[in-house]
């Protein structure tokens, strides 16, 4: 008859006050299991949204909260110097970052509509302009003015997230590598449809350059030497481009031919910077000629290399926050790493209201479970100070008495949570609904529509949109073995606290007392 | 005759109300081995108060307590009460959701001592010597009655094959018809068992089937006659 048979007799043969255990555990399962499903299940949805999301982060300038804190300032002067003082991306904290081994992609291009003479390029089939516009020359004459058919996409680092996520797929040859970068050598991938029409293989070389033929006569006729404003490049990957004009956009009709996907050229962003620093030294040269000298200033090359944002592809979404984490201490002023969460959590918040509410309830049925089995376990230890006193009367340590008591509870806890536990999971997947369509009203009666996300043409949209919807679809209350294994171990806690103030009571009771106190 | 359990310089008091009160003083006394003992006195003389710290579950202000010569202290008060001991209240003090049964086996499991395999036959057997029949036995302790329930305790007591046992007033509760068949048990313990049995009483009718009657008076321990 040791303490665990003893335990094992004693539930069952007092049933009273086993069952006055075994309901509150059942209620508190219940509740327990309520509150850890809505939890997880806000969880679940969030992350389940996530892993659909591109995992992207951009590292950018919050001109949101600049011009606002330039716009607080009362005085003028003050404030124009705020202004010139412009916020840009730190180029070496951007370097940082791209080391990252968590980023697969990056996209920090020099996005450049630029001319090659020599070249046919792809035309837009929906458009029926001529891709001809007029222009003022220097000496006031109204001349035609060639539009740029070509467009260079110079990166910064030797994947961009088009080519990573298969936008761009490479033919033959290969794209460019950090050698590349760092040797700035002039090389390039065409179009398949562009070498095609132009009959361009690996090897060849192409022609490029940001002048018009307009400008370049007049650099000429000033006396400039302009032996160096083309850009060549050799080809040394044919790539095709899966992005297509979209006939159904009433905006296509309007593009022109640099828009056309298949007129795009990759090229490394530093052979590109210095082709655009020479070059612009000599147009530079030219206006300074025309207009007075020193009315441009040459810059410096530093200033060529700048970018004003960069996305970086992450291996994993959910890696996203993590990431931003690591590295938003580290930030200059004004300087953001944007992964479109504001959105994202805007739209969960229902979510969240949930996980608080749930995460509240948990909090509450903890403490009042450990209050009401203590009470329960102390009030029926008051009626077994006889039984404590004749097992200690018999030697039996109080550690065993303790133990005992111990696996009485234990016994009932376990029977009372997982009776719960069917039960539970049937009431949580009913109040999560009810409580899913509650938060979704209130929300909305409460929040502000700022749901009208503006997005600037052209600009490449790297985040993926998705609407509430779509996150709230992804809720679903469900009780996975993981929330059960939770669930036992709580009950374990809370048996264990329980039990902490009737073991104090075992360890202060003296065995004398069951000599004085004859009946 | 060989001592079992040894009593030097006893003292014990309490403090009640500024005042200090002496319930034992110096008390001395051998106990022999295999007699049955009763211990008298006036209400309040510190009867259970003696019981209690000899049977380990009290301790004296001062003094010794040996058992079979070794100090029942360096012993261990829990070991003693384990293996050396057996007790019986007046409120008998079974586990009252176990059976007869149960009780005698929770004694036989708790002891270090050594105890037959067989705890259930040995149980049966030792409830039946003490009238206690298999159908009863079996009984919830509850449902039996005071002077069943007493019988259950001794058998308990002795369960843990222990030598020396104490009872303190074990047939308070009992009308005479069974006080009497108590005290026959008690008898039994000695003659047959030859345990050493020490019981505090009021009653004549125990002190006189006993070998020695001792009183508690003023703080020691007096045999009388
Ligand atoms: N620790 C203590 N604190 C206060 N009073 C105590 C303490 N221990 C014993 N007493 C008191 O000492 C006296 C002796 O008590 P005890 O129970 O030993 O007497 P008793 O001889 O067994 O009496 P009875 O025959 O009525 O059972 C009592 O008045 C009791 O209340
Ligand atoms: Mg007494």
């Amino acid at each position: 008859m040791n303490f665990l048979r003893r335990a094992i007799k004693n539930v069952i043969r007092v049933p009273s006050k086993s069952i006055l255990l075994g309901i509150t555990f059942f209620v508190i399962g219940n509740l327990v299991i309520v509150g850890l499903g809505l939890t997880s299940a806000s969880q679940n949805a969030k992350i389940l949204t996530r892993k659909q999301m591109r995992a992207v982060v951009s590292y950018e300038v919050d001109f949101d909260r600049y011009y606002a804190d330039g716009d607080s300032i009362e005085s003028e002067e003050e404030r124009n110097e705020f202004y010139e003082n412009y916020p840009k991306i730190d180029l070496e904290q951007n370097a940082k970052m791209i080391a990252d081994e968590r980023v697969k992609a990056v996209d920090a291009f020099y996005d450049r509509i630029t001319y090659a003479p020599d070249l046919e390029y792809i035309k837009n089939p929906y458009s029926n302009s001529e891709g001809i516009a007029y222009t003022i020359d220097a000496d006031g004459n109204q001349v035609e003015y060639q539009m740029p058919s070509f467009k260079i996409q110079a990166n910064i680092f030797p994947m961009q997230i088009a080519l990573y996520e298969g936008t761009y797929e490479i033919v033959e040859g290969r794209y460019y590598t950090q050698e590349d970068l760092d040797n700035e050598n002039r090389v390039c991938l065409i179009t398949d449809e562009l070498a095609d029409l132009n009959n361009l293989r690996i090897g060849d070389t192409i022609k490029l350059c940001d002048y018009s033929q307009t400008d370049l006569d007049s650099f000429a006729k000033a006396g400039l030497d302009v032996s160096n404003m083309d850009l060549e490049l050799e080809i040394i990957g044919i790539y095709h481009n899966n992005k297509e004009l979209d006939p159904n956009d009433t905006n296509t009709q309007y593009m022109q031919a640099y828009d056309v996907p298949a007129n795009t050229i990759l090229m490394p962003s530093t052979a590109y910077n210095r082709y655009n620093y020479d070059a612009s030294i000599v147009s530079n040269t030219y206006y300074n000629q025309i207009y007075g000298t020193g009315i441009i200033e040459n810059p410096d090359y530093e200033s060529f290399t700048r970018v004003n944002s960069a996305v970086y592809l992450l291996d994993d979404p959910l890696h996203v926050d993590e990431f931003i984490k690591d590295y938003e201490g580290e930030l200059g002023d004004y300087q953001i790493l944007n992964a479109n969460n504001d959105e994202f959590n805007r739209m969960a918040r229902p979510l969240d209201s949930i996980s608080m509410f749930a995460n509240l309830i948990l909090l509450i049925v903890g403490v009042a479970a450990v209050i009401i089995i203590t009470l329960i376990v102390a009030l029926t230890l008051k009626t077994r100070t006889y039984e404590m006193g004749v097992l200690l009367s018999m030697g039996v340590s109080k550690i065993k008495v303790i133990m005992q008591l111990f696996v009485e509870l234990l016994i009932v806890a376990i029977l009372g949570f997982s009776l719960s536990i069917v039960s539970g999971s049937l009431i949580a997947g009913k109040v999560g609904d009810v409580v899913l369509d509650y938060q979704v009203e209130t929300e909305n009666e409460y929040a502000s529509d700022d749901s009208n996300v503006i997005y600037y043409g052209g600009v490449e949209r790297y985040f993926t949109e998705v609407t509430q919807e779509q996150i709230l679809s992804q809720y679903n209350v469900t009780i996975s073995p993981l929330i059960i294994a939770e669930i036992y171990i709580l009950g374990l806690g809370v048996v264990f606290i329980s039990i902490v103030i009737p073991a104090m009571m075992i360890m202060r009771f003296n065995p004398k007392q069951i000599l004085l106190n004859t009946n | 005759m060989s001592s079992i359990l040894r009593l030097e310089n006893i003292n014990y008091g309490y403090e009640d109300g500024g005042y200090r009160r002496q319930i034992l003083k110096d008390l001395s006394y051998d106990f022999d081995s295999g007699k049955f003992y009763t211990i008298l006195g006036p209400s309040g003389s510190g009867k259970t108060t003696l019981l209690s710290i000899i049977a380990g579950l009290d301790k004296p202000d001062s003094g010794e307590i040996y058992y079979e010569g070794e100090n029942i202290n360096k012993m261990g008060l829990y070991k003693y009460r384990r293996n050396k001991i057996g007790i019986v209240f007046q409120s008998y003090n079974l586990v009252n959701y176990l059976t007869g049964l149960e009780n005698i086996e929770l004694a036989m499991t708790e002891t270090d001592n050594k105890i037959p395999k067989n705890h259930k036959e040995v149980a049966y057997a030792l409830l039946a010597k003490f009238g206690i029949g298999k159908s009863k036995a079996d009984r919830l302790v509850t449902r039996l009655s005071g002077g069943e329930q007493q019988r259950i305790a001794i058998a308990r007591a002795i369960a843990s094959n222990v030598d020396l046992i104490f009872a303190d007033e074990p047939t308070g509760n009992l009308d005479s018809a069974t006080e009497e068949e108590i005290i026959k048990i008690f008898r039994m313990l000695t003659e047959e068992f030859g345990k050493t049995v020490i019981v505090v009483t009021h009653s004549n009718e125990v002190s006189k089937l006993s070998d020695h009657r001792v009183l508690l008076h003023e703080g020691v321990l007096k045999e009388i006659e």
